[in-house]
């Protein structure tokens, strides 16, 4: 069990993290989901104690991790964001150090790094030096770093950045199998699709502050279902704003010169008439698209602006 | 390597670590401290892998040490191309005897790093107080009769005190040739005094029964003298102003290599403390500060990979020192020593790049601070070469501390109550600096 409550870190004048809460449950994967900035590696330092938080509590397994680090540190695995490994060590080298680093030894300790080896599909290559392995395979082995220990609760920051797609699912796979042992896990993504796809419960933070917390379908009930209709093209917005307040129940979520976002509620039945009254406004249509409910329409609902931009 | 020491916690309030991580680091009980033990060994040894994994640096690091050892062992053979010492003659005697001690002196292997010039004792003086020779050696008059009477004879060496190698060679050499006209003496002594009063009965040649048992004579003196060592009757004295401990070694043993030896070990923590910022550049620094052990073991683990390092390239040069004639029982503390300054040295230049900001700041940092340690502290030119005020300043830097006492400990004579001065003064230096440098990492260093 993750908790954190009300946690506030500041960088001097810059407050990276404001006032937030929540709690990850074991055998759950929670999700952190935001922009670059948002504050979610913020929160992963503070949780795994190398950061001291400005004000708020952080627990892991009711350990307080500023007052009893030791023993909230014994629960936990980190895989931090960068890579975080020595070049010219091999795969073997890593898992053994980090385990000998909790306290591991002996047969226990070799049986474990056989073990994750294995997990993270590295045998072949246990005992070449980490400067010959693919990005993928770092990443692997990066994530394996993070649970030679057994840990109970299990920080991934950003665990696929810059990986190809088969890597990807397979390291997603790991994360699910680790769940699937009663193992805690806070996911940080900026990736909408790992996060639908992955966790079970989602916060949404923006410039340090959570937006919406929840269940995707609690989430996706916050959009009251609404569908997205994304218009590209030329336009005048406070003309485009002025036609489209005419229409009955649709929401403008943006109006800008060359992007219109719309939602609506059975938007494919409003198309016609939201194309309609662009195209008197005096606007030029090039494209049009709908989206059904996502993590990215609430968040562009919650934020008016795109996840990545 | 000193035992851990304990931590203090932070005053600032960033630093709000609980009493509990101090009890963590300190080792609740048996298997804890155990679990501590096993960590720091991990640590060290995967340092040391790393290390081996960087061959070049490794070769640097134990190439120099060896490289300076050829070059002194060409130097002591007499090679071309090496420095020689410009000696003053006077010759007050002026007899045959006297002669051969001038001959001596300016062929053979002497000439191979001797420049002899002849001169008055004046014109000596002046040229001595001018800085212009490096030694002065004086034949007094009844030299001659001293040697054929196998009287005591003196022989006096003045060294110039602002070049300490040079005379010291020359002292050394002149040591030698004064052995080689004691047996001169032994040999041909009475023969010489018979030879120098003449044929018995006024004239002026020898009888044949005189020349052979002048021959059968000096036969038995060399038979005699062949399994006998006497004690030199010639005395070399050098007036010092300070007194020196008696030079049976050669200056390469117990000045060159040692501070070679040094030069080495300051590289080695230079280059060494770059793996700090290394591993906080490639993340491993933050991924450390997250396991349940203090950091403090992570970075004692530094140090005694660095530690294992020196005393890999300590017994280089001690191996090239035994191989210049100093006894092997010396050579077990000189590597203590070393090894133990190799860490301190280490813990120092930690210390120096976690204050910089930047990794190139911290290699600034860390160069401008070792060239002068170096040069000040005796580790490039030693101390016996240095202006007299530059070497009151070098030896407290730390390097000269422990180079100093280096070079007691291999000629035989350490003063115990410097060498535990120096031991206690490193040891402080270390911890306070290996603290701040734990304070730092766990601080503003690894999250900046
Ligand atoms: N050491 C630091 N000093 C000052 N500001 C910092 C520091 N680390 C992070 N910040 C700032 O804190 C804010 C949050 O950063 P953080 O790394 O937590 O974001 P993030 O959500 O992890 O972003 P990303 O997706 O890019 O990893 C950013 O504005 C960042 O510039
Ligand atoms: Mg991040």
């Amino acid at each position: 069990m993750i908790e954190v409550q009300d946690l506030r870190k500041q960088y001097g004048d810059l407050v990276a993290v404001d006032g937030v809460s929540f709690t990850a449950a074991p055998g759950c994967i929670f999700g952190l989901l935001g922009p670059n900035g948002a504050g979610k590696s913020t929160i992963i330092n503070c949780l795994s104690g190398l950061l001291p938080p400005t004000s708020g509590r952080v627990r892991v397994l009711g350990h307080d991790v500023v007052a009893q680090p030791m023993e909230a540190r014994r629960e936990l695995g980190v895989v931090p964001q960068e890579l975080a490994l020595y070049e010219d060590l091999s795969a073997r080298d890593h898992l053994a150090y980090r385990g000998a680093a909790y306290g591991m030894s002996g047969s226990d300790l070799k049986t474990r790094v056989d073990e994750v080896l294995g997990i993270i599909g590295l045998q072949d290559r246990a005992r070449e030096p980490v400067k010959r392995f693919s990005g993928g395979m770092k990443r692997r082995l990066n994530f394996g770093c993070g649970i030679v220990h057994r840990p109970k609760a299990l920080l991934l920051d950003e665990p696929t950045v810059g990986v190809d797609p088969q890597s990807r699912v397979r390291l997603l796979d790991l994360v699910r199998e680790q769940v699937a042992g009663g193992t805690c896990v806070l996911y940080t993504t900026h990736y909408m699709e790992e996060a639908q796809e992955l966790c079970d419960r989602i916060a949404i933070m923006d410039h340090g502050k959570v937006l919406a917390i929840g269940t995707l379908n609690e989430l996706r009930a916050m959009l009251e279902e609404h569908d997205l209709v994304r218009v590209r093209g030329r336009f005048d917005p406070t003309r485009v704003r002025q036609a489209l307040a005419s229409l009955d129940r649709i929401d403008v979520v943006s109006a800008e010169p060359d992007l219109v976002v719309v939602a609506a509620q059975e938007a494919s039945r409003k198309v016609s008439a939201i194309l309609a009254a662009l195209t008197q406004s005096g606007g030029e249509i090039q494209e049009t698209s709908l989206s059904q409910p996502s993590l990215e329409s609430l968040f562009i609902k919650l934020t008016g602006r795109q996840l990545r931009e | 390597m000193q035992g851990p020491p304990p931590f203090k916690r932070g005053r600032s309030a960033e630093r709000k670590k609980g009493p509990r991580e101090r009890e963590a680091w300190r080792g609740a009980g048996a298997p804890a401290i155990q679990k501590k033990m096993r960590y720091l060994w991990t640590s060290a040894l995967k340092d040391t892998k790393r290390r081996l994994a960087d061959p070049a640096a490794l070769a640097v690091w134990i190439g120099l040490p060896l490289f300076v050892g050829t070059l002194l062992s060409v130097i002591s053979s007499g090679g071309g191309g090496v420095p020689k010492a410009h000696v003053l003659l006077v010759d007050q005697d002026d007899t045959p005897a006297s002669r051969l001690v001038v001959t001596a002196s300016t062929s053979g292997r002497m000439a191979d790093y001797l420049i002899v010039e002849r001169v008055t004792e004046a014109d000596g003086r002046r040229k001595m107080d001018a800085g212009e020779a490096s030694a002065m050696l004086v034949l007094p008059k009844g030299f001659q009769r001293a040697i054929l009477d196998e009287q005591p004879a003196e022989l006096v060496l003045t060294t110039n005190p602002s070049q300490r190698i040079l005379p010291q060679i020359v002292e050394e050499g002149l040591d030698m040739l004064v052995e080689a006209v004691f047996y001169a003496q032994q040999i041909l002594g009475e023969p010489l005094r018979r030879i120098a009063q003449g044929p018995e009965g006024g004239g002026s040649v020898f009888s044949s029964e005189t020349i052979a048992s002048l021959s059968v004579d000096i036969n038995n003196r060399v038979a005699r003298l062949q399994n006998v060592v006497f004690p030199p009757v010639i005395g070399l004295r050098t007036p010092s102003p300070e007194a020196r401990t008696p030079q049976t070694i050669g200056v390469m043993a117990t000045v060159m290599t040692p501070t070679m030896l040094f030069m080495s070990l300051l590289f080695i923590a230079q280059g060494s403390a770059r793996d700090i910022w290394q591993e906080k550049i490639q993340g491993t620094l933050r991924r450390s500060l997250a396991v349940p052990s203090h950091i403090g073991w992570f970075l004692a683990g530094k140090v005694l990979a660095g530690a294992a390092l020196a005393a890999v390239v300590t017994l280089v040069g001690l191996v090239i020192v035994r191989f210049l004639g100093v006894p092997l029982l010396r050579l077990p503390g000189a590597f203590v020593w070393c090894t133990f300054n190799g860490a301190a040295l280490l813990c120092l230049f930690n210390f120096f790049d976690t204050l910089a900001a930047t990794e190139t700041g911290a290699r600034m940092l860390s160069t401008i601070i070792v060239f002068p340690m170096m040069f000040m502290g005796g580790s490039f030119f030693p101390f016996e070469a240095m202006p007299p005020w530059m070497q009151a300043i070098g030896r407290w830097t730390p390097n000269g501390l422990g180079g100093q006492q280096l070079k007691a400990l291999l000629r035989g004579a350490p003063d115990y109550g410097e060498l535990a001065v120096a031991t206690l003064v490193i040891i402080g230096l270390s911890a306070v600096t290996f603290l701040i440098t734990v304070r730092r990492v766990r601080g503003a260093f690894a999250t900046s």
